[in-house]
């Protein structure tokens, strides 16, 4: 977890204003942390300031955008939950 | 959802952090023309995290320098503006506009002490009815000749806020259409039924079906595909754009306007929004019509954010995500590629500025810079002039003239004295 949502929660437990209350809400909800590391193309580090390691969400899939301060790669990487295959033509 | 450090990155605007040394590869306004007009006026600012005073001289000279002294550190906002430069009001020290000092009164007439003092001090120009300041390495690039400043014709307003919270959330908002049919569609409505208002038609509340980005030259276009619409629409076939890295260019057939972002430092922001409303064909604006210059109210008498109109839903919007939105529990959507789009543009542009090059909008050839157009729809949402029809939900009906400035557009007579 990082660090900022540890102090989320300890400040949330401490004072049990609407806000807080919000954020221990999202927190709740948060089951993972930024599973990503790694530029797939050069292997630096994307966590690192002059990356841009951003994960969002495609309805049910976790999706991280990311783009290499480094080698300059950009791309998507999606987390796959459950392998699925196209609908096969009927005709 | 980013990390806490990358957060950072982004956000930082002071010297020597990244992103600050990005945003002082541009010109940014900082005043407009009218606040300093008069000759020995100085206002104090501050602009990326630098106190700062701008001042006219005597010589009619505009010029921008850190606001202590170097001697004792007293503020030169309460300086003397001189015939060339800014005397410090307690021992006399003379600073001319690139900061140095140039006269020491009580110090030896052959003293070399005065050579090896020097405070910043910056470029600055003016253009449009706004205060430019450079704060970036030398040789500081072309003041951008965008049309909105240099348009003939036109009636010009200036509306302004200093709002408490970082730029990026206030620039991340232009790179998210489907705030519009919420934020000023559906919560009008809310705001007008509350208040007792006929809501009529209020055709900011269409349903978005599909929303683009695409880079161009000076940065991002948005497109849409309202209900109703196709991609032939103007919203779509044209968009408008993202000015890298912090202008928003909006408006429609009646009114043409930036809304500019300037960090003052990491938690609050002087926001303009530059209007031009364009007169009706074959009407001529009144030469030397002057351009007001207003504030845009945030809270009201209780504290409370003004949300009855588009600008004061914005700042509530911007502000409430906290004085630094805290990104690290952010859930971005599929709607929000926009936003994402645009952090990467601003590290990319970073790097650039790394490898020794000049980074995007950095415009450095005269020609290209006579004026530079930019692509802006003119139907909006298929309503025409939706938005300057609706000029009193806009921050410009705190222009103290819009009644006046709808009628010159109509071709009407001048009523008032402005």
């Amino acid at each position: 977890m990082c660090e900022t949502l540890k102090e989320s929660l300890f400040d949330a437990r401490e004072t049990p204003c609407p806000l807080n209350q919000e954020v221990m809400k999202m927190a709740e909800n948060k089951v993972d942390e930024i599973k990503l590391k790694y530029c797939p193309n050069c292997g630096e580090s994307l966590l690192k300031p002059n990356s841009l390691l951003n994960e969002y969400w495609i309805s049910q899939d976790t999706a991280y955008f990311c783009w290499c301060g480094e080698c300059s790669w950009r791309g998507e990487i999606i987390e796959i939950i459950r392998v699925t295959a196209p609908e096969l033509a009927t005709s | 959802m980013l990390s806490k450090e990358q957060n950072e990155a982004l956000t930082q605007v002071d010297s020597g952090k990244p992103m600050g040394e990005l945003l002082r590869r541009y010109w940014h306004p900082i005043a407009a023309s009218t606040e300093v007009e008069k000759k020995g006026t100085i206002k104090k600012l501050k602009i990326l995290g630098e106190d700062l005073v701008l001042y006219r001289d005597k010589s009619n000279n505009l010029g921008l320098v850190a606001d202590r002294c170097a001697h004792r550190g007293v503020s030169l906002e309460y300086a003397i503006p001189e015939e060339c430069g800014l005397r410090c009001q307690y021992h006399g020290w003379l600073y001319d506009k690139t900061g140095q000092c140039i006269d020491q009164p009580n110090e030896p007439e052959d003293s070399t002490f005065k050579n090896r003092i020097k405070i910043s001090g910056y470029e600055v120009k003016e253009l449009g009815g706004l205060v430019f300041a450079y704060m970036g390495p030398s040789p500081a690039p072309e003041l951008p000749k965008w049309d909105l400043f240099v348009q003939e014709n036109v009636v010009r307003t200036i509306g302004y806020a200093v709002i408490p919270c970082n730029w990026v959330q206030i620039m991340e908002n232009s790179l998210d259409p489907t705030h519009l049919e919420w934020l000023h569609g559906h919560y009008f409505e809310h705001i007008f039924e509350q208040q007792g208002r006929p809501q009529d038609e209020w055709p900011i509340t269409k349903h978005h079906l599909k929303i683009g980005f695409d880079e161009f030259e000076y940065g991002i276009i948005k497109r849409r595909v309202l209900e109703g619409q196709t991609e032939e629409n103007e919203d779509w076939a044209v968009g408008h754009p993202i000015v890298f890295p912090n202008y928003l260019r909006v408006g429609d057939s009646g009114a043409h306007s930036f809304q500019i972002r300037v960090p003052i430092d990491e938690t609050h922001t002087l926001h303009f929004w530059y209007t031009c409303f364009v007169p009706a064909e074959g009407v001529k604006v009144p030469e030397n019509y002057p351009i007001t210059f207003y504030e845009c109210p945030i809270y009201d008498e209780n504290g409370k954010f003004v949300t009855d109109y588009i600008d004061g839903q914005d700042m509530m919007a911007w502000i409430t995500q906290g004085p630094i939105a805290d990104r690290s529990i952010e859930r971005l959507g599929t709607s929000d590629r926009g936003i994402i789009m645009y952090r990467q543009m601003l590290k990319r542009e970073l790097k650039k500025i790394e490898n020794g090059e000049d980074p995007k909008c950095t415009i450095r050839d005269p020609q290209q810079n006579e004026y530079i157009e930019l692509p802006q729809e003119e139907d909006k949402f298929s309503e025409g002039g939706l938005l300057s029809g609706v000029a009193i939900h806009w921050n410009t009906r705190y222009a103290p003239n819009l009644s006046e400035i709808i009628e010159i557009c109509k071709g009407g007579v001048i009523s008032s004295n402005v």
